[in-house]
C-alpha cells in the first residue's frame, strides 16, 4: 500500500501485527464478554495469572536477562525496588486509600505509555511522523483515554466511590458538569488532531495507517468495554489480555532480534543466567520462554499462598465449591485478612516495579533500543 | 539536577504517597467495620444510583442500602436476583449477600446451598469462616449488637431511676437488664436485676419511675411494679419480638410495638389486650410517650414516624405521619419536654428534630458518620444529644442543629441521655458503667 501519503510499517511483520497488534484488541473482547455469560468471576483471577503475572516475567527478562542492560541500569534496577517495596508496604498496610489510588492511577498511566510506545514504534519502523508527532499523539492518549475513565459508567462507579471514601464526595450536577468538559475537552482535541494530521500530509508529510489502525483497535476495546459491556470482569479481562500479550510479544521479539544481532564476538563474557536467556528467546524456542514465563506465574501464586486452581478459570473447582459445613468445621479458621495484605503487597509491588522499570527501558530515541526494535 | 532527572518518576510517586498519606491520615475518618452483609454500602451508593439506575452494580448498591438501613431482606433479594440474572459477576462478594440474605430469610435449604455454592465457585479466596451458613445460623434481623454494647437504656422524667440491658454473650444462659435507684441513699439497695433466658429486645422506665416494661426475644413481655415491689405481669406477644415498648400507670396500660407492625395497648390491671393498631408495614422499631402522657410517637423499619393521639378510652387515633424524613430504620424517638417537639435517629446517619403538627415538618436535621442510636433532648429544650456506630456522642441545639459539643469514645455508643441536672450528660461506658459527662454551655 505504498502511495505518497501512506508509508505501512510494522513491529513484527505484516501478519505478525494483524495478528497480535490489530486483531488481538477485538478477539480479547469477545473472549471477555465470554468469559462474562460462561465463566465464573474467577476469570479475572484467571488471566491475571495466565497473562498479567507472565507479562511482569518479560520485564525481569527484558530488565535483568542481558548483562549490557543491567548494567547500563543497574542502580536503578536496584534502588527503585527497594522504594516501591517500601511504599507498597507502608501504604497497604496504613494508607490503604492513597495507596489504592497511586496503584492504580500507575497502572492507568502504563497502559497509556505502552499504547503510546507502540505508537512511537510504528513511526519509528516507517520512517513517519513529524518532530511534534510523539507529544501530540501523546497528548491524544492522555486525553481519549483519560476522558473514558472520567465519563464512563464503568470507571466513574470506582472513581466516585474513592472520592466518596475521602470525604469529597461530589453533587449529581457537579459530575454531569465534569463529563460535559471532559466531551467537550475530547472533541476538541479529536478534531485538532485530525487537522495536524491533513496539514501534515499536505506539507509533504507520510503517515503509517499501521499505526492508527493500531490506535482504533486499542480503544474499541477501552471504549467499548467501558461503556457497552460497563463491567470491571469484561474491561479487566479483554484490558489485560491486549496490554500483557502485547507486552510479551515484543518484549520477546525484542530480546530474540538483539540476541540476534549481536555478534559473537561482541558479546560481553556472561554467567550461566544470561546464556540462558539468550537461549531461551533464540528463534524457534519461544515455546520455552512461554513455558518458563507460566512456570514462574505458577510459582508467584504459590508464594502468595493462593490456590493453583486459579489456573482453572473456575472450572475445576469442584471440591472447593461442594463443601459442606461439616468440611468446613474440619478446614478450621484461616487468617484471610493477614494473607490478603500479603498478596495484595506483593501483587502491588511487582507491579508497581514493572511500571517503574518500563518508563525508562523503553525510549524509542534511545539508539541501544532501536538495536532491538 | 542529574539525580533528580534519573529518578524523577520515583519522585513524583513517592510525592504522590506522601501527599496523600498526609490528607488520608489527617482528614479521612477511618471507620471500622464490621458485620459481613452489613458493612456500611459504598459512601457513593446514593449518587452511583442517580447517576446510573439501570447498571446492576447500581441495583446491587440498593440491595446493600436496603438491608443496611431498612432491614429489608426481601427487597435485597429482589435486587440481588435481578443482578445476578443479568450476569453480573464484577463483585463476588455480592454471591455471597445473596446467599447470606436467602439464610436470614429462612429460604429452603436447596436454595441456601445453591446460593453457597454459587458464592464459591465465585470468589476465590472463600473465607471459610464467614460461610452464611456458619455465621447466619439461627439469627434474624436485627442483628445483635456485639458483646457489652448498651442500646438499651431508659430513665425516668423525675431523674429518680435508670435501667440498663447491656448486650451479653448469645452463649449466655441468663440475661440481665439492671435498674439503678438514683436516690437510694444505701448502695446496697441502689441496683437491682431483670431476669431473662433471652436477649432483652426493649426496654422503658414510666415517666414516673414506678414501673418498668422489658421485652425479650421470642415477644415475651415482663411488667413490674417498682414502687411496690410487685411483679404485674409477664405475657407473651403472638405477633412475634417486640422491638419497642413503654408503660404508663396514670393510665393503666402498657405500649408495645412489635415484629408484626402493630402497636397494642395492654391493660396493667389484667394484661388483656385494649387495643391492636397496625402501625407499619413491617416492624415497629420506636416508641415514645409525651411527658404529657397525651400522645404516643413511633417509628418502623421503613423510617416512618407516626405521632398519634391516646383517647380517654386507650385507643390511639392518627394525628401526624412523616415518610420523608428518614430512609432508614427509626432506632429512636424522644418527645422534648414541651410537648411540641419530637426527635428522631435512624440508621440513616441522621437525627432529625419534627414541630408536631399534622405534617411533622423536619426543622433541624443533623448527621453522623455511621447510625445513630442513643438521643435524648434536655430537659431545658434547647439542646439534643446523638450518639452513633461512629463512636461520636455530638450534642447539638434543637433551634438550627449547631454543633455545641462532640467527643469521639473509644467504641461505638448505643445510648445517651441528659440527666435532671443542667448540662449533664450519661452513658455507658466500655466498663458497662454509668458514666456522667459535663456539656459545654452553649
Amino acid at each position: 500500500m505504498k502511495s505518497a501519503t501512506f508509508q505501512p510499517g510494522y513491529i513484527l511483520n505484516r501478519r505478525g501485527d494483524a495478528i497480535w497488534f490489530l486483531g488481538l484488541p477485538y478477539m480479547a473482547v469477545l473472549f471477555a464478554i465470554s468469559c462474562q455469560m460462561w465463566l465464573p468471576a474467577v476469570a479475572l483471577a484467571s488471566i491475571s495469572l495466565w497473562i498479567t503475572i507472565p507479562h511482569h516475567f518479560a520485564t525481569w527478562m527484558r530488565t535483568y536477562g542481558f548483562k549490557e542492560d543491567l548494567s547500563r541500569w543497574s542502580q536503578r534496577l536496584i534502588v527503585g525496588p527497594m522504594i516501591i517495596f517500601s511504599l507498597t508496604i507502608l501504604g497497604a498496610i496504613y494508607v490503604p486509600l492513597t495507596f489504592f489510588m497511586v496503584n492504580v492511577l500507575w497502572d492507568h498511566q502504563h497502559s497509556i505509555m505502552q499504547q503510546h510506545g507502540f505508537s512511537r514504534i510504528y513511526d519509528f519502523k516507517s520512517g513517519t511522523g513529524s518532530r511534534r508527532s510523539g507529544k501530540i499523539d501523546l497528548g491524544f492518549h492522555w486525553v481519549f483515554f483519560g476522558n473514558m475513565l472520567i465519563t464512563s459508567p464503568l470507571f466513574s462507579t470506582i472513581w466516585l466511590a474513592q472520592f466518596a471514601a475521602m470525604g469529597l464526595l461530589p453533587e449529581a450536577g457537579t459530575v454531569h458538569v465534569i463529563q460535559t468538559c471532559s466531551w467537550a475537552i475530547t472533541a476538541g482535541y479529536g478534531i485538532f488532531y485530525l487537522w495536524q494530521l491533513v496539514v501534515g500530509v499536505r506539507n509533504g508529510n507520510k503517515i503509517n495507517p499501521v499505526k492508527y489502525l493500531f490506535i482504533g483497535s486499542s480503544y474499541f476495546l477501552w471504549y467499548f468495554c467501558a461503556w457497552h459491556a460497563s463491567s470491571v470482569l469484561v474491561w479487566g479481562i479483554a484490558h489485560r489480555i491486549m496490554h500483557g500479550l502485547q507486552y510479551i510479544i515484543i518484549v520477546y521479539w525484542y530480546l530474540r532480534r538483539k540476541a540476534e544481532s549481536d555478534k559473537n564476538d561482541s558479546i560481553p563474557v556472561e554467567g550461566v543466567g544470561f546464556k540462558m536467556v539468550r537461549y531461551m528467546v533464540g528463534s524457534k524456542r519461544v515455546w520455552i520462554f512461554a513455558a518458563v514465563s507460566l512456570v514462574y506465574a505458577a510459582l508467584f501464586q504459590i508464594v502468595l499462598m493462593e490456590p493453583l486452581e486459579v489456573f482453572g478459570f473456575g472450572v475445576f473447582r469442584i471440591s472447593e465449591v461442594e463443601r459442606t459445613i461439616e468440611s468446613l468445621k474440619a478446614v478450621g479458621m484461616t487468617d484471610a485478612m493477614w494473607q490478603g495484605l500479603y498478596a495484595e503487597i506483593l501483587v502491588a509491588g511487582f507491579g508497581m516495579t514493572h511500571f517503574y522499570f518500563d518508563s525508562f527501558i523503553w525510549k524509542v530515541r534511545d539508539k541501544k533500543v532501536q538495536k532491538g526494535l | 539536577m542529574k539525580f533528580l532527572q534519573k529518578y524523577r518518576i520515583l519522585c513524583i510517586v513517592t510525592l504522590a504517597f506522601g501527599g496523600g498519606a498526609y490528607y488520608e491520615l489527617n482528614y479521612i475518618e477511618s471507620t471500622s467495620n464490621f458485620v459481613p452483609v452489613m458493612a456500611q454500602p459504598n459512601p457513593a451508593a446514593e449518587l452511583l444510583i442517580e447517576l446510573y439506575p439501570q447498571r446492576p452494580g447500581s441495583i446491587c448498591l440498593e440491595a446493600d442500602r436496603a438491608v443496611y438501613l431498612r432491614y429489608d431482606l426481601e427487597t435485597a433479594k429482589t435486587n440481588l436476583e435481578t443482578a445476578i440474572r443479568q450476569n453480573y459477576k464484577d463483585d463476588a462478594s455480592y454471591f455471597y449477600n445473596y446467599a447470606s440474605v436467602l439464610m436470614l430469610l429462612g429460604a429452603p435449604k436447596k436454595e441456601i446451598e445453591e446460593a453457597v455454592r454459587q458464592w464459591r465457585v465465585h470468589g476465590i479466596p472463600v473465607q471459610n469462616e464467614l460461610d452464611p451458613r456458619v455465621i447466619y445460623q439461627g439469627v434474624t434481623f436485627p442483628l445483635p449488637l456485639e458483646e457489652g454494647a448498651t442500646r438499651l437504656m431508659t430513665k425516668s422524667l423525675d431523674g429518680r431511676r435508670i435501667a440498663i440491658a447491656p448486650e451479653m454473650s448469645a452463649t449466655a444462659s441468663t440475661m440481665y437488664a439492671e435498674i439503678q435507684d438514683l436516690l437510694e441513699p444505701n448502695p446496697n439497695y441502689r441496683t437491682k436485676n431483670i431476669r431473662a433466658t433471652t436477649r432483652f429486645t426493649a426496654l422503658s422506665l414510666a415517666h414516673d419511675g414506678s414501673h418498668i416494661i422489658s421485652a425479650n426475644e421470642g415477644g415475651v413481655m415482663t411488667i413490674i411494679n417498682l414502687d411496690s415491689q410487685k411483679f404485674l405481669h409477664r405475657l407473651t406477644n403472638t405477633s412475634g419480638d417486640i422491638f419497642a415498648a413503654a408503660v404508663i400507670p396514670s393510665r393503666n396500660i402498657a405500649i408495645t410495638g412489635d415484629r408484626s407492625g402493630l402497636v397494642k395497648i395492654w391493660d396493667l390491671v389484667d394484661g388483656s389486650i385494649l387495643h391492636t393498631e397496625p402501625a407499619a408495614n413491617r416492624s415497629v422499631s420506636a416508641i415514645t410517650v409525651s411527658p404529657s402522657e397525651s400522645l404516643l410517637a413511633t417509628g418502623d423499619w421503613d423510617g416512618n414516624v407516626t405521632v398519634w393521639e391516646l383517647n380517654e378510652t386507650n385507643g390511639i387515633k392518627k394525628i401526624g405521619f412523616n415518610d420523608a424524613g428518614h430512609q432508614g430504620v427509626i432506632t429512636n424517638l424522644v418527645f422534648g419536654a414541651d410537648n411540641t417537639t419530637l426527635a428522631s435517629a435512624s440508621r440513616d446517619h441522621t437525627a432529625r428534630i419534627f414541630k408536631l403538627d399534622a405534617t411533622l415538618n423536619g426543622t433541624t436535621i443533623v448527621k453522623h458518620r455511621a447510625p445513630i442510636y442513643g438521643l435524648d433532648i434536655a430537659p431545658s429544650g434547647t439542646q439534643f444529644v446523638t450518639a452513633g456506630e461512629d463512636q461520636v456522642l455530638a450534642v447539638w441545639a434543637v433551634s438550627d442543629g449547631r454543633p455545641i459539643q462532640k467527643d469521639v469514645k473509644p467504641l461505638p455508643i448505643y445510648s445517651a441521655l441528659f440527666t435532671t441536672k443542667p448540662n449533664e450528660l450519661m452513658i455507658v461506658n466500655e466498663q458497662q458503667q454509668l458514666s456522667y459527662e459535663r456539656v459545654a454551655s452553649p
